[in-house]
């Protein structure tokens, strides 16, 4: 029963200790189980309860690697593997990226449009379970085999003769299922680029066209950071002491959270010497020094 | 302990996801509740391919997840596309016909 | 309890763990938890250093022999700096994000051989080299990696800031597709060696490393490892340039550190599963390996070996991040979903067209070698003299817009119009004509167009005559006067 022995079924051979022949299952597997499933059940009801979508979908996860890790105490470590990666590694990726392709913050609305739905689903949802726990409870149940001896060639190679002789045919048709899938999701999500795609190239050739007009070849100088301010909305300051307005990001400036340099004093420490050089822009003092 | 066990907390898992399925309102945490119970039915095979000692029960529980993972490609592909139309992703909003 | 069964128990693996007590497993995981732990140390000075020499300066030499000490002044530092936690931040989610990503990298190691079975010092023990193995243990390296992304994407998402969120955003879309391509090119080791063990991957390598038998798979598992830590040039989750820090930008001291350490310490798990998968394992290059009948091959030796190799990939990631730019973000996605995928896909199949055609048409290997090398011939050849190679003309896609100056240029040229868009032209005679002061401003030349020689260019030819080392550009060639400069 200590993590010793539980250490024992699970890590140096990575298979399960095999069922007894009264079809029980060894005691480190059942002190896996009662760790395992609580946290499963915990998480189920995370995805049930929780109001933000992206917790949600980490009681899922938290789910999924359980479901893993009793794959594996279910002696069939192949599907545990392929748990986390198809499920964990793909499946609710993909979810977490639609969730933040979506906006994540939009939490649920609790507004109920069809009149007690709410406590309607519960019931059913409570009915469910004490049916279907009836079934499970009810009814004969022989003592367990185990899969000691199909799992005697391990258990990769005993999956594999099974999905590639007896299943062939399905396993073709959930490839057919799985493209079709793909390509279903392709033209769903497919626009139509009405525009013409503008890449880097484009930008740079424009750039250089409008070069003559008064554009820019550069990136716009960054917002003056000073001291006394550190914030993006206070313009830098050019060699002669004046605000450069281009400098503060164009939304601030459209927005009007652009703020004027506030200190006369600092304008006026830079001013001084750069004001009797003040025709010379540093462009041409740059071509006087060549 | 029996395999048993095992069953008993796949039905639970179950109830929780249909429960989240019949109650959620926002479409991805329903996918979710789908997927919760698509992997409940996982266990209650691969639990049974252990009872039986038949590796079968473990390739369907494979299908399962190959099938699995084809629906929720293409039900994000449809939620994407009612939040583009729409920018909301309720299950509620999408009973409009027209926009 | 695992002394019950017999030798050689476990179906499926080559390593046999029968005689691993209690106090083995402990030794064994502890001292996989110190090496990764020294190694990501030694990685971070490593790297620094390497990066210095191939930049000209000397990079940390203050702190201990050769700065050895950097990176533990370094880490002592994090720790003590101030633990900021955001305001807008998801607590118990930015909080748990570090210590998934950590926790998650230090899982890999658990199936990577070290060496053959040892008797460990002192005892009878009798033991592999190797915490443990699975039937399955590359699918679950697979996996731990998988869900170490969730590290990332959720401390980009719960920092709540713009950047981090695009970083996480941004690692999802790559860690997806480029799993993809690492995933297919590993499917080609697991059909020519029968088994997904690592134990058992290694144990087949014994005649020829699968790095070379399998190079395009080897190829394609470099390039998506590299995506897959996220190490330059394929960085974009932290894209410093873009994203400030990308999903690490809200994080600080022990937290950030811990970003730190899984990226690191990922570097070498994907390094340490290269060599295990393609590059031998803990086998001895060939040279030494037949030496004494193969005497380097057992006890102790092959944990050199192991390692030797794995800093050799380390030393690979730092090369390719002191050598290549940062790609552009969708030049990558295309990169992996264009390029990537479909020749892994393709590789894929021609590996199981010639295992299948050993297997089952009982065809002997060298024939069906020597086919398919003639084949890849015939078809090289053929793209080499395909008509109208694409190399020369403009690069592709980019003739359909007829808006585009470049396409435009010959049209404006014959027209005889000068200003802005006379410099589009990049005519395939390259020496059209070029206003270097286009609308009264200063233009650099487009590629294709010449600058016209400078007017003072026979002053500098003179000045370099009479004073060579004298101030200006004296050592420019006025054959070339692209070269010279600081960097020449």
């Amino acid at each position: 029963m200590s993590a010793a022995i539980l250490a024992s079924q699970l890590v140096p051979t990575g298979l399960p200790a095999t069922l007894a022949a009264t079809g029980t299952v060894p005691g480190g597997e059942e002190v896996l189980f009662w760790v395992v499933a609580p946290v499963m059940v915990l998480g189920a009801l995370g995805l049930l309860f929780s109001r933000r979508a992206v917790h949600a979908a980490m009681s899922v996860v938290v789910v999924m690697i359980g479901m893993a890790v009793l794959y594996t105490a279910l002696e069939a470590p192949f599907l545990g593997v392929a748990q986390v990666v198809v499920y964990t590694g793909a499946v609710m990726m993909l979810f977490l990226f639609v969730l933040m392709l979506v906006g994540v913050d939009a939490s649920d609305s609790f507004v109920e449009t069809l009149r007690g739905q709410r406590w309607i689903g519960v019931l059913a949802g409570g009915g469910l379970l004490i049916v279907l726990i009836g079934v499970v409870l009810g009814g004969s149940r022989p003592a367990a085999v185990g899969l000691e001896a199909a799992n005697a060639a391990s258990n990769p190679v005993g999956v594999a003769r099974l999905v590639f002789g007896e299943f062939v045919v399905a396993f073709e048709l959930t490839g057919a299922l799985l493209i079709t899938a793909a390509l279903g999701a392709l033209t769903l999500t497919h626009r139509q680029r009405l525009t013409r795609k503008v890449g880097q190239r484009e930008t740079t050739e424009q750039k250089m066209t409008q070069l003559g007009g008064g554009g820019q070849l550069t990136p716009l100088p960054a917002p003056g950071v000073y001291a006394r301010h550190n914030a993006a909305n206070v313009p830098a300051l050019d060699p002669t002491g004046a605000p450069i307005e281009e400098s503060v990001p164009r939304v601030l400036r459209i927005r009007g959270l652009e703020r004027e340099v506030p200190w006369p004093d600092v304008v006026g420490l830079i001013g001084p010497g750069a004001g009797e050089a003040g025709d010379l822009d540093p462009g041409s003092r740059r071509e006087e020094e060549s | 302990m029996t395999l048993s066990y095992y069953l008993v907390l796949a039905v639970i898992l179950f109830a929780i996801g249909a429960t989240t399925v019949l109650v959620r309102r926002n479409a991805i945490i329903v996918f979710m509740g789908v997927e919760l119970m698509l992997n409940s039915a996982n266990l209650t095979f691969v639990t049974f391919a252990r009872w039986h000692g038949d590796l079968a029960g473990q390739v369907l529980a494979f299908f399962v997840m190959v099938v699995a993972a084809a629906e929720v490609v293409v039900g994000l592909a449809i939620i994407v596309s009612i939040f583009r139309t729409r920018r909301s992703v309720s299950v509620d909003d999408a009973n409009l016909l027209k926009s | 309890m695992n002394a019950l069964l017999p030798a050689g128990a476990v179906p499926g693996v080559a390593a046999d763990f029968s005689q691993d007590n209690g106090w083995v497993w402990l030794l064994k995981a502890v001292s996989i938890l110190v090496f990764l732990l020294v190694s990501v140390l030694l990685a971070i000075w490593f790297e620094r250093k390497v990066i210095a020499r191939m930049q000209t300066r000397p990079g940390p030499n203050v702190h201990g022999p050769f700065g050895l000490l950097q990176s533990l002044a370094d880490a002592m530092k994090l720790l003590l700096k101030e633990d900021i936690t955001v305001k807008a931040a998801d607590k118990a989610i930015y909080v748990a994000a570090p210590m998934i990503a950590v926790f998650a990298s230090l899982l890999t190691f658990a199936v990577i051989p070290f060496g053959p079975a040892v008797r460990l010092p002192f005892t009878d023990i009798v033991t592999p080299l190797q915490l443990t193995d699975l039937p399955v243990a590359v699918l679950y390296v697979l996996a731990v990696t998988s869900i170490g992304v969730y590290g990332i994407v959720l401390g980009g998402w719960s920092s709540g800031s713009t950047y981090p969120l695009l970083g996480a955003v941004r690692s999802t879309a790559q860690v997806i597709s480029y799993e993809l391509a690492m995933g297919l090119s590993l499917v080609s080791v697991f059909i020519v060696a029968g088994s997904m063990s690592t134990s058992e991957i290694v144990a087949s390598q014994d005649r020829l490393w699968w790095g070379v038998a399998l190079f395009p798979a080897l190829v394609v598992y470099v390039t998506s490892m590299v995506g897959e830590t996220n190490r330059a040039p394929f960085d974009l989750p932290e894209a410093e340039g873009e994203l400030v820090g990308g999903f690490h930008t809200e994080y600080s001291s022990m937290k950030f550190a811990w970003f730190f350490l899984a990226e690191y310490i990922n570097m070498i798990n994907v390094s340490a599963v290269a060599v295990t998968l393609f590059l031998g394992g803990w086998r001895a290059p060939w040279p030494i390996s037949a030496i004494n009948d193969g005497m380097f091959n057992e006890g102790w030796w092959p944990l050199l070996w192991f390692l030797a190799k794995v800093w050799l990939l380390v030393f690979f990631f730092v090369w390719l991040r002191g050598t290549l730019l940062r790609l552009r973000y969708d030049q990558f996605m295309t990169f992996g979903w264009k390029v990537l995928i479909p020749v892994a896909l393709v590789w894929v199949v021609a590996v199981s067209l010639v295992q299948g055609a050993r297997q089952f048409a009982d065809l002997d290997l060298r024939a069906t070698l020597i086919a398919v090398g003639i084949l890849f011939a015939v078809v090289f050849l053929l793209t080499l003299l395909w008509p109208g190679g694409s190399r020369d003309g403009p690069p592709a896609g980019k003739e359909g817009h007829p808006a585009s100056p470049r396409s435009g240029a010959k049209v404006t040229t014959a027209a005889g119009t000068t200003g802005g868009t006379a410099r589009g032209g990049a005519d395939e005679s390259g020496t059209e004509a070029f206003d270097a002061f286009s609308g009264g401003f200063p233009v650099p030349p487009l590629p294709g167009q010449v600058l016209p020689p400078s007017p003072r260019r026979p002053r500098t030819l003179a000045g370099s005559n009479v004073v060579p080392g004298g101030p200006g550009h004296p050592a420019t060639s006025p054959t070339d006067p692209g070269k010279g400069g600081p960097d020449a």
